[in-house]
């Protein structure tokens, strides 16, 4: 028990960053729970409620991590009972994550559509049994979505390469999908959702239990033994040395990759135009993202060239930019296909590119920001910009009759964007390699 | 007669086609200090691994306390510390986190003894493991083993990142936790130096077999070097049982030999008219002589 708490507490309060998220997550959602006792609803309320549920779920966000290096490292093996707490202590993350939705969510309801008059016991007896029963449907929801998530979470962060954000992407396009058409089209039984999230959450500890047999197994047939980074790797690459050292040589794994989520989701079917901006603007921060981990890796070709670091500054960018480009190619062709093929507007389509191309554009000098790794300040900002487009993506999506309201948000983006730029190329001018080291967990892994 | 620590039966290591260790017997006693030597990929690192229930054996058995390896339950588990050769900290995390997270999984956890060494080793409890050298995570991942003072302590290659002070300073607190007889302590190190110092018993692989298992004194005793010095010619060659090398220089030459006894020297005087010195050696010429 000790153990699952020190895991837990880990998980939550690990850093500094993950205190204050983990506070400011429950002090909002408290606060929500008892303003949505006493006032009416309202659109303030109902942020407040998402941000303390967004706010809580950052503040855990060291568990996909902090999960896997242990679950991988061999002292987990010899820690006594050390997998079985470990998955008890993820487990009852998942589940003290998912929890301020549907509380917030009853507790709204509880007020805003409570019996009136005077109900008979019956009414009362009823109106009980549907909030317990909208209570269990979006708990277990919820669960689903913050277990699948993290696992996402688990991808981008450990790997951080390209094979790492298509695994997440395609398992951020799935608990996209499911719960969205869950919340769209309401008819699911309680029952239904309570046994898949049992499901999903008995076929996850299952498979963690029996993961080092399984392993040996897959050892003994002579599986995973090759690359560990994507399939089908070949022996050799081609192409130019500064992207292949910054490992953007080969844009289409992304580009193609891209496909399967946004395939997947056209097939299951999305219902709004505003879900899809919101989904293609998430999708086009990818391709910058990997730009992350570029200061780290541009120590050997500044070992190599004979550049300032501003003109490093400038191979990098070009780098990334001839990465970039097909990734973002892809998805722009890909919405003009959506497009047509949803009957979106015009406006919509108009408004909604340039928004993709921005996106990309601030993940990218983001990334490129990172040289001294990812502290409070780039974490904060990264948040702000990603919570900027989703919020202008919606935007656009809800008013496109309002124009310039939008060019003027996207104008200000572009700024933001120009910002960037200007902060990364200075940072890059006083690069310092001893403080953006490559993480010594990557290394590792390479290393076995 | 305590039981054995560790017990090990015709224990082998295959990866696919590639034989790693090959048919190895052994016993690990209360009170053993043993040092693994062998060269690179001799399979230091596959036998401690085997000897934690990392990995399965291809063949053979392996017993910790009685249990098998692969199976060992979280009673044994509590009384086995390890150090591996990479460390496995949460670079997130601040030293004093990391080691009460290790120490919320051990009901016994020596907080003193931890306190204490972090102390001694000038360890700066509220530093951020993402921020500490190799050598000072290396002092953590030994710390954070022996902070549960375990009956066996496996340590692999523990002291390849430390600089002589925190060697010094490791070895002597190996040494006092190996004094108490109920505890063994198996490592591996390619500083020769440090298992001459502190190993009472020897291991040596070679080829995946245990080329040699037995005290330190006794290795010595049977590994020697003769001097000889002939008055006439002495032959390119020679045939003697347990010649590891033979160097003639004119009418002199050195040769390494193993098992060598009193009565084999007269043997070899009156064979060749020669006189011979006979030289120890030590552990590291023992291990180069090995391997040449």
């Amino acid at each position: 028990m000790k153990a699952v708490l020190r895991l837990l507490y880990t998980y939550f309060a690990g850093t500094l960053t993950h205190r204050i998220l983990s506070a400011v997550g429950l002090m909002v959602t408290i606060a929500t729970y008892v303003l949505l006792r006493t006032q009416p609803q309202s659109t303030l309320l109902g942020a407040m409620a998402f941000l303390g549920a967004v706010s809580f779920y950052l503040g855990s966000s060291m568990m996909p991590l902090t999960f896997g290096r242990m679950a991988r490292a061999q002292l987990s093996n010899l820690l006594p009972g050390g997998r079985v707490k470990l998955l008890v202590s993820a487990l009852i993350t998942v589940l003290l994550v998912a929890l301020p939705m549907p509380v917030t969510l009853v507790s709204g309801l509880l007020v805003a559509i409570g019996p009136y008059g005077h109900p008979t016991p019956e009414q009362i007896a009823q109106f009980h049994r549907a909030i317990i029963e909208t209570f269990w449907t979006t708990y277990s929801v919820v669960i689903v979505f913050c277990a699948w998530l993290y696992v996402a979470l688990w991808f981008i962060t450990s790997k951080r390469n390209t094979w790492g954000f298509l695994q997440g992407l395609i398992v951020i396009a799935v608990v996209l999908v499911a719960p969205t058409r869950n919340i769209v089209l309401p008819n699911s039984l309680m029952w239904w959702d309570l046994t898949q999230c049992a499901v999903t959450l008995a076929s996850f500890a299952v498979l963690f239990l029996l993961w080092p047999r399984l392993r040996l197994l897959g050892q003994h047939w002579g599986l995973g033994t090759g690359s560990r980074d994507w399939p089908g790797k070949r022996s050799r690459v081609r192409g130019r040395e500064v992207d292949l050292l910054l490992g953007t040589s080969n844009p289409w794994l992304l580009a193609v990759g891209q496909l399967v989520p946004v395939l997947l989701a056209t097939r299951i079917g999305y219902y709004s135009a505003s879900v899809w901006l919101f989904y293609l603007t998430i999708f086009s921060t990818v391709a910058g993202a990997i730009a992350g981990r570029a200061a780290e890796r541009s120590r050997v070709l500044w070992l190599r060239g004979e550049w300032s670091t501003v003109q490093l500054f400038s191979r990098v960018e070009r780098s990334f930019w001839r990465h970039n480009v097909c990734v973002l190619g892809i998805l722009v062709i890909l919405m003009v296909v959506i497009g047509r093929y949803r009957d979106l507007p015009v406006v919509l389509l108009a408004t909604g590119l340039p928004l993709l191309v921005l996106g990309t554009v601030l993940s990218t000098y983001l990334g490129l920001m990172l040289t001294r790794g990812l502290r409070l300040a780039e974490s904060v900002l990264a948040v702000a910009v990603m919570l900027a487009l989703m919020a202008v993506a919606v935007l656009a999506a809800r008013n496109a009759d309002d124009l310039l309201t939008i060019v003027l948000l996207e104008c200000g983006l572009a700024v933001m964007a120009l910002a960037l730029r200007y902060a990364a190329r200075n940072r890059w001018a006083h690069i310092d390699w001893m403080q953006c080291r490559v993480d010594r967990a990557l290394i590792g892994r390479s290393a076995a | 007669m305590s039981n054995p620590t560790v017990q090990a039966e015709h224990l082998s290591k295959a990866f696919g086609h590639k034989q790693v260790l090959r048919d190895l017997s052994f016993n690990v006693m209360p009170g053993d200090v043993i040092g693994v030597l062998g060269k690179n990929g001799a399979g230091k690192t596959t036998l401690l691994e085997l000897m934690l229930g990392f990995t399965p054996p291809s063949s053979g058995d392996i017993r910790v306390f009685g249990h098998e390896s692969r199976q060992l339950p979280g009673a044994i588990k509590k009384r086995v510390g390890f150090v591996p050769q990479q460390d496995e900290l949460l670079d997130s995390l601040v030293v004093s986190d990391q080691l009460n997270l290790i120490a919320s999984f051990y009901p016994h956890w020596d907080k003193e003894l931890v306190d204490q060494l972090c102390a001694a080793w000038d360890i700066n409890v509220s530093a951020r493991v993402k921020t500490m050298s190799v050598g000072e995570r290396q002092k953590l991942s030994i710390l954070l083993a022996f902070g549960q003072r375990p009956d066996l302590l496996v340590l692999d290659e523990p002291v390849a990142s430390l600089d002589p002070l925190a060697r010094r300073q490791f070895l002597e607190q190996l040494v006092e936790l190996s004094t108490d007889a109920s505890r063994a302590v198996v490592f591996s190190s390619h500083i020769v130096s440090d298992i001459e110092r502190l190993a009472n018993r020897i291991w040596i692989l070679k080829e995946g077999r245990l080329y040699w298992h037995g005290e330190l004194d006794a290795l010595k005793e049977s590994i020697v070097r003769l001097h000889v010095q002939a008055t006439g010619a002495l032959p390119e060659r020679v045939d003697l049982p347990g010649l590891l090398s033979w160097r003639r220089q004119g009418s002199g030459a050195t040769a390494i030999v193993k098992d060598w006894s009193q009565q084999s020297t007269q043997a070899f005087q009156e064979q060749f008219k020669c006189d011979v010195r006979i030289e120890s050696l030590g552990l590291e010429e023992i291990f180069l002589e090995l391997h040449r």
